[in-house]
């Protein structure tokens, strides 16, 4: 299994989840994160924004399913400008529904 | 060293901390977070009988639920799209991981949907701030 862990921009927030959701991936967690990337912020004339607001998803897919995610999370967010997002994946040994106390 | 992510129901969260404390497990991240699960959030099943049975997602009622959109609804409830859960994020060392799992399973089973996911994974290195003690020495 693996994380998948998605910054992306808050107004993509809702056609991710739905594009995932159609491809067959609806659980997933959001969070509300401030951040910033290798512009270390954003400057608009004379003002300077040190972090900016994202979303980051975080979903759990197993192994076979992690580039068909990526796939639908980066055609769906990708706008070509600077603070799209990036996504990143990890390993997960172990899994457990707490409803049913077993493994998934 | 192992990581544990618990994505649990908000009201436990009390109990919880105070079941891991009791174990051993002292140090523990908390966020709050939305989440959404198999049935893409809650449909509110329980309390209106219209919910009941019928409907596998809740977006595919609402493609874009909107305060408008669910104004004009007339079941009883409003189907959740994001259902508020805290995140619990736990490195442990010295605990047995089976152990931190079992007392969180425990205190948070309820049996119906929305009890939470547990998700593990391996931890490479932490580091202490204060004295840069790196290790399980981190940790404990």
């Amino acid at each position: 299994m693996k994380m998948v862990r998605a910054v992306i921009r808050t107004e993509k927030e809702h056609d991710v989840v739905l594009a995932l959701e159609g491809a067959g991936f609806p659980a997933m967690t959001k969070a509300h994160v401030f951040g910033r990337g290798k512009q270390k912020g954003l400057q608009v004339g004379p003002v300077r924004y040190d972090m900016l607001p994202k979303v980051l998803l975080l979903l759990v897919v197993n192994d076979g399913d992690v580039s068909k995610v990526l796939t639908v999370i980066t055609d769906t967010t990708k706008t070509g400008f600077i603070g799209d997002g990036k996504i990143f994946v990890s390993a997960i040994d172990e899994a457990v529904t707490v409803r049913t106390g077993e493994g998934l | 060293m192992r990581e544990l992510f618990a994505i649990i129901r908000q009201e436990r969260v009390g109990e919880t901390l105070e079941a891991l404390s009791a174990i051993g497990v002292d140090s523990v991240t908390v966020h709050t977070v939305h989440g959404r699960g198999k049935q893409g959030g809650n449909i509110m099943e329980e309390v209106d009988p219209l919910m009941r049975g019928n409907i596998e997602s809740v977006s595919k009622i609402w493609k874009f639920p909107t305060p408008s959109s669910m104004a004009g609804a007339s079941t009883l409830t409003k189907p959740v799209f994001w259902v508020p859960k805290s995140l619990l994020d736990i490195v442990v060392s010295e605990v047995p991981v089976d152990r931190v799992v079992e007392t969180v399973v425990r205190l948070n089973r309820t049996g119906r949907p929305g009890d939470g996911k547990i998700f593990l994974l391996p931890i490479e290195d932490a580091v202490r701030i204060r004295t840069g003690e790196t290790g399980d020495a981190a940790i404990i």
